[in-house]
């Protein structure tokens, strides 16, 4: 188990505020709630994108609270994904394990396992933008997953797709990270995302968990 | 097949001819120089080359750290104040103020070519902030957080992501600054002095001084050749990434640029009005020069007042006139008359008695500003304004209608707005008039005299004046509007 304790974030009409929080540290943890009820700021909380002074985050006996976000070791795939649209879908798993002071060797184990599993070997030398919504996904996993972080966010990561991919690529994500073995927070507003990957459920309303 | 309407399709022709009139009289006045001086030629051609490069590698760099203290102030302090009003003044308020406030800030003032890159530097630093801190927001603040959560650093970020997407950005607003002082009269006519001869002071002194017109005309010719080879460049700069709404941007904001530029920009004012205090002091002067005062503010108040309608009558005509593509094309791509070639063209077409030198500047700064103006949004806001007409002529409403009951509601604000402002940057020109007129007529060519005299305060004082006048006209202008919208009630 992790814990976090006095998750607070203050808005000029909206907060945050989470006491205590324990998240599995092996399996799916998801956080799920209506549009507007405060998941992406706790994301943006947890990662350290938002002032969150007083927070403290226990994760094996070290405080990620206070450490900035790079320090903290989390791999995150955003809604948009946000692929770094001048490189290539390698050049984007390369930036991530250059950024983590990933070995060459290392990495280049790495990213042709990584590949392989998410189907995306052929797409590797293609720019960014010229990937489909699904495949921008999958290198956007890629880009999350290299280096081994400590735990992996997932924002809406199916949100984006049309509802025959969703099905598909949420088994695909589903068997990867239980080979990867990286505890998950998945953030989501979709029951079904909850039915085929939860392995805990939390529930989030006007930015509190209820 | 639209109808073709003779009066409009004269209008369109009338106006095309009048903004291409300039270089109607370039071309008609053109011949082969006898008294042509390669040297001379090189010489005040590798000035505008060094001023154009030096203030535009400055400026980027300058605007560039601006734009970080700009990201850091917009997540600080952006709910109270918007700074970038307060840093593009230099670039909105006429040179004047800026050369008096910068002479008196550094004294003794570098002449020649360093001063002239001085001066355009401080002018662009905000715009180019400006303009770098919106593309940044646009294109990186979302990849700086993914690069800050990967736990990339500063340096890693830079020259793998922040360098290769905006670079291209970077260059067009380093050329757009080269352009810029390239072509620049007004500052190296005050600060240039001789070592700073670039090409527009040498067709100016062609013609004011050594009266060579057939070698002003080549010159003139050979600079707007350059300037069009220039327009041509395109930087390709239009990836576009989401924006993030929660704008942190960590590797992109920097508190200490923003506290350097905020006191650089505040001793900038400080000295301006320093130097004004002076020019209080030697209120003495002002009964010496008590008839040219009096004669500088009425030639003042007549040329921007008459900018100020100009503008407003070709800003409706445009409106009116908006209504194909071509002409569209033509305002979009339209390169604006370098200060010297309009100031030519002004000053050989017509007589030059008192009242007609007057209207000769009124109509050679409404033609300089008014495609400025075109390009820096009305022309965009006409185009989304199609739509409303399009609706409009499918009712079967007339030209008229579609006119008066639908786009000049629409756009006379606007119209009114830039006017104004037109107004107000006419009550600090001295480029244009000082080649068209041959005294000091208006307090800004008397304020540029005794600038060049090294009467700093005097000058600061009259400038000062000037300022409020500005405001005067302008907000003159608000209050017409005002009143319009009363009477028509939109």
């Amino acid at each position: 188990m992790s814990l976090v304790e006095k998750l607070i974030i203050e808005y000029s009409d909206f907060s945050v505020r989470i006491e205590k929080w324990e998240l599995l540290d092996s399996g799916v943890n998801v956080l799920w709630g209506p549009s507007g009820s405060g998941k992406t700021s706790v994301f943006r909380g947890l990662l350290g994108l938002e002032n969150v002074k007083e927070c403290k985050w226990n994760f094996g006996g070290e405080d990620l609270g206070r450490l900035s976000p790079g320090q903290k070791n989390i791999g995150v795939v955003f809604q948009t994904y946000d692929l770094f649209p001048h490189m290539t879908a390698y050049e984007n798993i390369q930036f991530a394990a250059e950024a983590r002071k990933v070995d060459e060797g290392t990495f280049q184990r790495q990213v042709d396992g990584i590949a392989k599993k998410l189907r995306i070997e052929h797409l590797l030398n293609k720019k960014a933008p010229l990937l489909s919504g699904g495949e921008q996904q999958r290198v956007a996993m890629a880009r999350a997953v290299v280096g081994k972080p400590r735990m992996l966010f997932l924002d809406e990561p199916f949100s984006a797709l049309d509802e025959e991919l969703k099905q598909e690529s949420r088994e695909l994500v589903r068997d990867f990270i239980k080979e990867q073995n990286i505890p998950v927070l998945l953030i989501t507003h979709d029951k079904r995302d909850v039915d085929v990957l939860g392995d805990k459920v939390f529930e989030i309303k006007n930015g509190q968990l209820i | 097949m639209q109808n073709r309407n003779p009066i409009k399709t004269f209008s369109q022709g009338v106006l095309t001819f009048f903004l291409l009139c300039p270089f109607l009289v370039l071309f008609f006045h053109f011949q082969i120089s006898t008294r042509w001086d390669w040297n001379e030629f090189w010489w005040a051609l590798r000035n505008s080359i060094w001023q154009g490069l030096w203030s535009a590698l400055l400026s980027t760099c300058g605007g560039m750290a601006l734009a970080s203290g700009l990201i850091f102030c917009e997540n600080r302090f952006s709910r109270w104040v918007n700074f970038n009003v307060f840093f593009l003044l230099p670039n909105f308020l006429p040179n004047l103020f800026i050369l008096i406030g910068l002479m008196s800030l550094i004294d003794p003032f570098p002449m020649g070519s360093i001063g002239v890159v001085i001066v355009h530097a401080f002018i662009n630093f905000g715009l180019c902030g400006v303009i770098l801190k919106e593309v940044i927001k646009t294109k990186l603040s979302k990849l700086s957080d993914v690069a800050f959560i990967l736990g990339a650093g500063r340096l890693h970020f830079y020259s793998k992501v922040l360098w290769p997407l905006i670079r291209k950005d970077i260059l067009q607003v380093f050329f757009l600054v080269f352009v810029t002082a390239f072509s620049s009269f007004a500052i190296p006519l005050v600060v240039g002095g001789g070592k700073g001869i670039n090409l527009e002071i040498l067709i100016f002194e062609k013609m004011k001084i050594y009266n060579d017109w057939s070698t002003a005309v080549l010159i003139s010719g050979i600079q707007s050749l350059l300037l069009f080879a220039f327009s041509l460049m395109n930087f390709n700069a239009n990836t576009v990434v989401d924006v993030n709404p929660h704008l942190q941007s960590r590797f992109l904001e920097s508190r200490l640029s923003f506290y350097v530029f905020s006191f650089l920009y505040l001793v900038f004012f400080y000295s301006y009005f320093s130097g004004v205090w002076e020019g209080i002091s030697s209120w003495v002067d002002f009964e010496l020069y008590a008839e040219e005062i009096v004669t500088g503010v009425f030639g003042t108040l007549a040329i921007s007042i008459g900018v100020g309608c100009a503008i407003f009558a070709l800003l409706m005509l445009i409106t009116r006139l908006h209504q194909t593509n071509w002409f569209h094309r033509f305002l979009n791509g339209y390169i604006a008359p370098s200060t010297a070639l309009v100031g030519f063209a002004f000053m050989v077409v017509g007589p030059n008695t008192s009242s007609f030198v007057l209207l000769k500047i009124v109509l050679g700064l409404a033609l300089s500003y008014v495609i400025y103006l075109y390009k820096m949004g009305y022309g965009n806001y006409l185009i989304e304004l199609g739509r409303y007409k399009e609706k409009a002529e499918l009712l079967g409403a007339s030209e008229n209608q579609i006119f008066w009951k639908i786009l000049f509601p629409l756009t006379y604000k606007r119209m009114f707005l830039y006017s104004g402002i037109a107004a107000f940057w006419a009550t600090g020109d001295y480029g244009i008039s000082k080649m068209i007129a041959n005294r000091d007529i208006s307090l800004a060519l008397l304020s540029e005299t005794f600038l060049s005299h090294y009467r700093i305060g005097f000058s600061s004082l009259l400038s000062f004046i000037l300022l409020v006048l500005g405001l005067l006209v302008f907000l003159a202008f608000r209050g017409v509007q005002i009143v319009i919208s009363r009477k028509i009630n939109y």
